[in-house]
């Protein structure tokens, strides 16, 4: 089978570039594959709920949302990367159309509306509840876009979406890597972190997003 | 049979009892005549090092000291010394050297390095002062120490507050990190408290720095103002506050109960508050209903603050 990242003009672009960002992704997904791992076996005071027991004791639902978001959301970053190789066989194409489905199955069943949720009880106070809240709606607003363009048999404005949809998905990446950031540079107390974070993990990306959309016209 | 077993096996008891309350007549009797219980209670002060000629590259820094004397039984003494948090139990002898002064002799167990003999000598509503020496020559401490007592009473109470005089330096875990910045910077952030720099090494570039430094966590003032032992705390409360302060409040909590703390910062926080009065090693069963849900609540945070405020997640 033959696999190549499809068109996203990366200058110099290359075979090499192509897989170191592969590597580069595979070593964030490996992060966030093991931040999942810390709700393996299930449990309702592990990590970030251990500053969570407020809403955890008072919002029954939201226990049952937060495993919806942990437990999907790690696929929903898989499908969403395999969704940039350009597979030319027939078999690629069903497997560019399975991964498609489940990313939004699974993104717009489970982990946008979670997200909306949680990000209405985000730690941080209002600054973060909005952001949170804007970044959950922007994407699964991008992916609905993203499916209706190719329904209609629309690649670019397809592909435009995805990229768009993919840089919130990949958020989840980038927030975390702001956080190492400035906790190193700052020391700040947590939740003045947390407020800074939460727009800064998603607007460069979907900056980033546009320019290439831009590139690629 | 088994009548007259139980019968025999119960008699000594009896006849302890007896014993017992003879032996608690007589005490009552000497209490009576001289106040042995004058003297019970909280002793605390300072332990300071006497060098002699052949440890003078030594450096011994002067320590707090607890003394308890719980019981005098006769002549014979029994306490508790508490240094550096660790509670060793004493026992000795009591002496009227004349009217006016008493002459306690008291030994540790002598299983430790630190163990030894305090020689005091009581005057009479007044101070206890005298000497500790150890039973074991030691290469890292003065064999001789002396030391000067008051008489001080422990009473819990729930409203005490760290002093805001002492410096919230956890000077003994530093942090190394490079940084850059220019010294505008530098000056306001040790202004502010948020960090106290120790220059190891620096490069100067026109106006940035970009600097080695040790970085000491400080605490914030909040320290000051949430009370675990009178307010119900809610997470709301502490998610913006670092280890360290979490620390600092839930210790607070057994400082008040007047906990003999291992570690030397914690210690050296709460020394700098007159009310508190390291008693005892264990001050787990004092602790009230509201202080427990407080330290499981604090301990969370922490474990929390620990894994995730510096690492790649949430």
């Amino acid at each position: 089978m033959h696999m190549k990242i499809s068109n996203i003009n990366i200058p110099a672009q290359g075979n090499r570039w192509q897989w170191l960002l592969v590597a580069v992704f595979v070593y964030f997904y490996w992060l966030m594959l093991k931040i999942t791992l810390l709700y393996v076996p299930y449990s309702n005071s592990v990590a970030f709920l251990k500053i969570k027991q407020t809403e955890v004791a008072s919002h029954p639902e939201y226990l049952y949302l937060f495993y919806a978001h942990v437990y999907t959301s790690i696929f929903v970053l898989l499908f969403g990367f395999m969704q940039f190789f350009k597979f030319k066989t027939e078999t690629g194409r069903k497997i560019h159309r399975f991964a498609g489905y489940q990313y939004i199955v699974l993104l717009l069943g489970f982990a946008a509306p979670s997200g909306l949720y949680m990000g209405w009880h985000a730690n941080g106070g209002a600054a973060a509840k909005v952001s949170f809240m804007l970044l959950s709606l922007l994407w699964g607003v991008t992916t609905v876009l993203a499916f209706v363009k190719i329904k209609k048999g629309q690649v670019a404005a397809h592909r435009g979406w995805m990229v768009r949809s993919f840089a919130l998905t990949l958020s989840a990446v980038t927030l975390r890597l702001w956080k190492i950031v400035i906790v190193f540079l700052f020391h700040p107390p947590p939740m003045d972190v947390y407020k800074i974070i939460a727009w800064l993990g998603w607007i460069p990306n979907l900056i980033i997003a546009e320019i290439i959309i831009r590139n690629n016209k | 049979m088994k009548k007259i077993l139980t019968l025999v096996l119960l008699a000594p008891l009896f006849f302890s009892c007896k014993e017992e309350a003879k032996q608690t007549k007589q005490i009552a009797e000497v209490v009576e005549t001289d106040n042995k219980e004058d003297y019970y209670g909280i002793w605390m002060g300072d332990l300071k090092p006497v060098y002699d000629a052949h440890n003078d590259s030594l450096f011994v820094p002067q320590k707090k000291i607890t003394l308890k004397i719980n019981r005098i039984v006769g002549d014979v003494v029994y306490g508790h010394s508490i240094i550096d948090g660790i509670q060793r139990p004493l026992r000795g002898k009591m002496t009227n050297k004349d009217g006016d002064t008493v002459l306690f002799t008291l030994d540790e167990p002598g299983t430790l390095d630190n163990d030894g003999r305090y020689e005091l000598e009581l005057l009479k509503g007044s101070f206890m002062e005298g000497q500790h020496v150890l039973f074991k020559e030691s290469a890292s401490t003065t064999q001789v120490k002396t030391l000067r007592l008051s008489h001080r009473q422990f009473v819990y109470n729930p409203n005490f507050m760290l002093s805001d005089e002492v410096e919230l330096v956890d000077w003994d875990n530093p942090k190394t990190e490079k940084v850059a910045y220019d010294m505008d910077e530098s000056d306001e952030a040790s202004a502010n408290g948020d960090s106290i720099p120790a220059i190891v090494n620096d490069t100067i570039d026109d106006e940035e720095y970009i600097e080695i430094e040790e970085y000491y966590r400080t605490a914030s003032d909040q320290v000051f103002k949430i009370n675990g032992s009178t307010t119900k705390l809610k997470e709301e409360d502490l998610k913006n506050l670092r280890k360290l302060d979490l620390e600092i409040i839930r210790n607070s909590i057994f400082a008040r109960h007047g906990l003999a703390f291992k570690t030397p910062t914690v210690r050296s926080f709460f020394e700098a508050s007159y009310w508190y009065v390291p008693i005892s090693d264990d001050v787990n069963k004092e602790l009230t209903a509201l202080e427990k849900q407080n330290i499981v609540l604090l301990k969370r945070l922490e474990e929390y603050a620990e894994d995730h405020y510096d690492s790649f997640g949430r």
